[in-house]
């Protein structure tokens, strides 16, 4: 056990899944933008939102996917960042649960025609984002290698192990 | 509390990244040049004033959904109406499924073939699809030897290379050219689409 709780604390663990995730999130988004009219008829026809919600859903999500890549690949508000993977994985795995028991083939949300992904194969990628996400909300706090958050923390701690002068002037 | 500087990076880095997905989405083609002249398989009026061209997938219900609710729009208007349907197969078997409709259209069975798997069961395996083929009469033989043979392999590979080119997206129908976002199972937003195109067309005509 102690062995794992070691593994899930290395900071290039993080790294790795920072990387991992912030691919896939902008890989999702890349493949969604350039045709979101089609994927808020695909989120529509999943029949398990309101269409209002369907069409607010599927206008949001491809724009929200390429921040939360971009953020956490650069290490920036980890922490909430994480956390709203989370919810995003969530919501993912509900459709994609929903599209298997409907018995359909494809996951029509995630890639796009960019990366054709089974429905099953969508499911086991959403179980671990969820993962993840999960590891680095735990460990958010710990410093993160080649981050915006750590090089703000150091920058901060720089500053304030400065002695102040500020008196003797 | 979190440093100006820190607050300013966010924000840089978010407006940036947001220009990026702007122009990402710009960048998305919702609008096909249509082909007026028929130069595939084609089903409708002779003259239309509004050409449906759908790139749907055997292995997609929301395609399969829209090609049947096209084959019920296509009753409704049957002079002004037309249907060009594209190969864009996404999956293994549907490769197999836009070949087999090219070796039942070699018999000139493409549209019985077409309906019998869009408005009845899409095939899942070869018994089955040589069951859809024996049940509108097509000659198994003659089939078999065809879809063997992989003759149309190339032609669906162009076809599909060529959808892809036109800016057309998978699984998709458009109408006059634009793309159909509306619902895949309502008829009446279908036909609400078809009748705006017959408007605008009317409207055209009565200027000229």
């Amino acid at each position: 056990m102690k062995k794992i709780a070691l593994i899930l604390q290395n900071s290039y663990l993080h790294l790795a899944l920072r990387l991992f995730l912030g691919a896939t999130f902008i890989a999702s988004a890349v493949a969604k933008l350039p045709m979101q009219e089609r994927f808020i008829d695909v989120v529509k026809d999943y029949h398990m939102l309101p269409d209002f919600l369907a069409s607010f859903y599927g206008s949001v999500l491809p724009w929200l996917e390429l921040l939360l890549g971009v953020y956490i690949l650069l290490g920036m508000l980890i922490k909430q960042t994480s956390f709203t993977i989370i919810l995003i994985g969530a919501t993912f795995m509900v459709a994609n649960i929903g599209a298997i028991a409907k018995g359909m083939e494809h996951c029509g949300t995630c890639f796009g025609e960019a990366f054709p992904l089974s429905a099953p194969a969508a499911l086991a990628l959403d179980f671990i984002i969820i993962i993840a996400a999960v590891v680095l909300l735990v460990h958010g706090h710990r410093a993160q290698r080649l981050s915006v958050d750590e090089f703000f923390k150091r920058r901060a701690a720089k500053v304030e192990s400065q002695p102040d002068c500020s008196g003797g002037n | 509390m979190q440093s100006k500087g820190y607050i300013l990076t966010v924000l840089i880095i978010t407006v940036v990244t947001l220009a990026i997905g702007a122009a990402l989405w710009h960048s998305g083609t919702q609008r096909l040049i249509i082909d007026k002249e028929c130069d595939g398989w084609c089903r409708g009026a002779e003259e239309p004033l509004v050409i449906i061209d759908a790139f749907p997938d055997f292995g997609c219900q929301l395609c399969v959904n829209k090609e049947r609710m096209i084959i019920q729009a296509l009753e409704v208007y049957p002079d002004d109406v037309r249907l060009d349907y594209h190969h864009y197969p996404y999956n293994d078997f549907s490769y197999t499924l836009a070949e087999a409709l090219e070796c039942a259209g070699e018999q000139d069975k493409f549209w019985e073939l077409h309906d019998k798997i869009y408005l009845e069961d899409v095939p899942e395996d070869m018994s089955e699809l040589l069951a859809a083929a024996e049940n509108v009469g097509l000659d198994i033989d003659l089939f078999n030897e065809s879809l063997d043979s992989g003759k149309f392999k190339d032609k669906i590979l162009a076809e599909r290379a060529q959808a892809i080119a036109d800016g057309a997206q998978a699984m998709s129908v458009y109408i006059n050219g634009n793309l159909y976002t509306g619902s895949a199972s309502s008829l009446d937003d279908f036909c609400d689409v078809i009748d705006n195109e017959l408007e605008k067309a009317g409207a055209a005509g009565g200027e000229q």
